[in-house]
């Protein structure tokens, strides 16, 4: 009887713990998929970028092959394919774009008082805002997830039936490595 | 040649009706002028010499009951520390009752202060009892309690030109409890529990569809934040209205910023509820004692700032431009 019942509630547990490191696996998932559409809605903008940079001489020469550059990385996106290096990539390319539509702006005031301009300038903020707060609230989900499958009992439960890997934060290329302090651990 | 006792409750009376009018930083520097005028009479300290005599005498009325060498009866020797007792606990009672005069009115100056400074004038306008009924029929957060439900505290401001109303709503919760004895005999026994709620009413513009913690809406929708989704429950008119409004930069917001809400719900005219803790009221604050004049002077010249009520404020604001 006593056998039966030790039997019975460790199946439970081990139940919970499964479920709760596949639900959060999934919303982890679930907030890279938010991280993808909101940093694919950046293609709304290439566009309207395009339309400005053939009608004002004042973007440099190569402004055009960055916007597309960025447009088919951005393509290059999965939503179900958590690839932090591609996205990384991504980031990366628009920053660069957006930087320097913002210094040609600042640099050319007639330029920057145009309404489209301005308009763009505000979508761009607005979208890369999104895009930084669903990138923080999926890494405070792959912390989360990774805490699940890597301490006790989660991984005892996770190494002989979840069997799931670690996911990897991301962070931005360039923010990390130009600190000359590196932490210890 | 007034008494000081005399020229103190006089003058208590004055800063108490100062601090009811005032409206202005105006107001409150000419009370600050009063007090600094008083101060360099006396101080803000009541005589207390006939209450202190009643104390040493009921000291020696008690020592007197319970010297033996005193030929007192038994009878005579209870009426004494009766007597004792009661002299003793009616000095002690003027006192703490002058103390509590004091520090009544520099509250009441000092909040008024802090609530001037955040930009909200209290409202004595108004029926609490009638208020409650209105406010329940338009949400449910004022169904709770069993009686004595009123909104006691009102006051009145706004953000960029969206009006709002911060309240406090008073409310008593009854609960009855039976027991048996030993004996069979049935005892039913009735507690009352007073409780508060505090919070702000806002009159948005095309803002009702959404409510946090409340249950006004059938849709159900949940971020991918797990923090987001332990602090709201949101519940929308469509799934689409909830995933529009709630951007990812408008989840991490409520997540870390405006985390303190403790509910929010809206009425088909977009006037919304918002549940706050009490630290949003300006009574809540740290407030200096009137007896340290010069502190007091300086914090009613740089009154405290309300942070939950600020956050409030940038609350409404980000969801003016989110909406």
């Amino acid at each position: 009887m006593i056998t039966s019942i030790i039997i019975g509630s460790l199946i439970i547990v081990v139940v919970v713990l499964y479920n709760t490191i596949i639900s959060n696996l999934n919303r982890a998932k679930r907030a890279w998929s938010d991280v993808i559409t909101y940093e694919k809605l950046k293609q709304d903008l290439i566009p309207q970028l395009t339309e400005v940079a053939n009608d004002f001489k004042e973007f440099e020469s190569d402004f055009i092959e960055k916007v597309t550059a960025l447009r088919e990385s951005i393509s290059q996106l999965d939503k179900d394919d958590i690839d932090v290096q591609a996205l990384s990539t991504v980031e990366a390319k628009s920053n660069a774009l957006f930087s320097s539509f913002k210094a040609t702006a600042e640099n050319y005031p007639e330029l920057g008082a145009k309404e489209l301009v301005k308009e763009l300038m505000s979508e761009i903020s607005d979208k890369n805002d999104n895009v930084a707060a669903a990138l923080t609230i999926y890494n405070r989900a792959v912390e989360h997830f990774n805490n699940s499958i890597q301490m006790v009992p989660y991984n005892l439960v996770n190494s002989t039936f979840a069997k799931k890997e670690p996911l990897e934060n991301f962070h931005q290329s360039g923010t990390v490595e130009d600190y000359d302090y590196k932490p210890n651990f | 040649m007034k008494s000081r006792n005399k020229a103190l409750k006089e003058h208590l009376a004055e800063l108490r009706a100062r601090a009811i009018t005032a409206k202005t930083p105006a107001d409150i520097d000419k009370a600050a002028e009063a007090i600094t005028s008083f101060s360099k009479q006396q101080k803000y300290q009541f005589n207390h010499t006939f209450a202190i005599m009643a104390l040493a005498f009921a000291g020696l009325m008690a020592i007197l009951s319970y010297w033996s060498q005193m030929d007192l009866t038994y009878e005579d020797r209870m009426w004494l520390r009766v007597a004792a007792g009661v002299s003793a606990i009616g000095a002690i009672a003027v006192i703490w009752m002058r103390y509590s005069t004091v520090k009544k009115a520099g509250d009441l100056l000092y909040v008024r202060a802090v609530a001037i400074q955040a930009g909200i004038v209290r409202d004595y306008e108004y029926n609490g009892k009638e208020y409650w009924r209105q406010l329940k029929a338009l949400f449910p957060l004022f169904k709770c309690g069993d009686e004595g439900q009123s909104i006691t505290k009102r006051y009145l401001g706004g953000v960029d030109t969206t009006p709002f109303t911060l309240f406090e709503f008073k409310y008593v919760d009854v609960s009855t409890s039976t027991s048996t004895d030993s004996n069979g005999t049935t005892r039913t026994t009735e507690s009352k529990t007073t409780k508060y709620k505090y919070g702000v009413l806002v009159q948005f513009t095309d803002f009702n569809y959404l409510s946090l913690n409340t249950k006004r809406f059938q849709a159900r929708w949940d971020s991918a934040s797990r923090a987001f989704n332990k602090l709201f429950k949101v519940r929308a008119l469509t799934e689409m209205h909830a995933a529009k409004f709630f951007e990812p930069k408008v989840v991490l917001e409520f997540t870390d910023k405006f985390n303190f809400v403790k509910s929010l719900d809206v009425t088909g005219d977009s006037v919304a509820c918002i549940e706050l803790p009490k630290q949003v009221f300006p009574s809540e604050v740290r407030k200096p004692k009137l007896q340290e004049t010069t502190r007091y002077l300086e914090g009613i010249d740089k009154p405290a700032s309300i942070p939950i009520l600020e956050l409030t404020k940038e609350l409404v604001q980000f969801i003016n431009q989110n909406k």
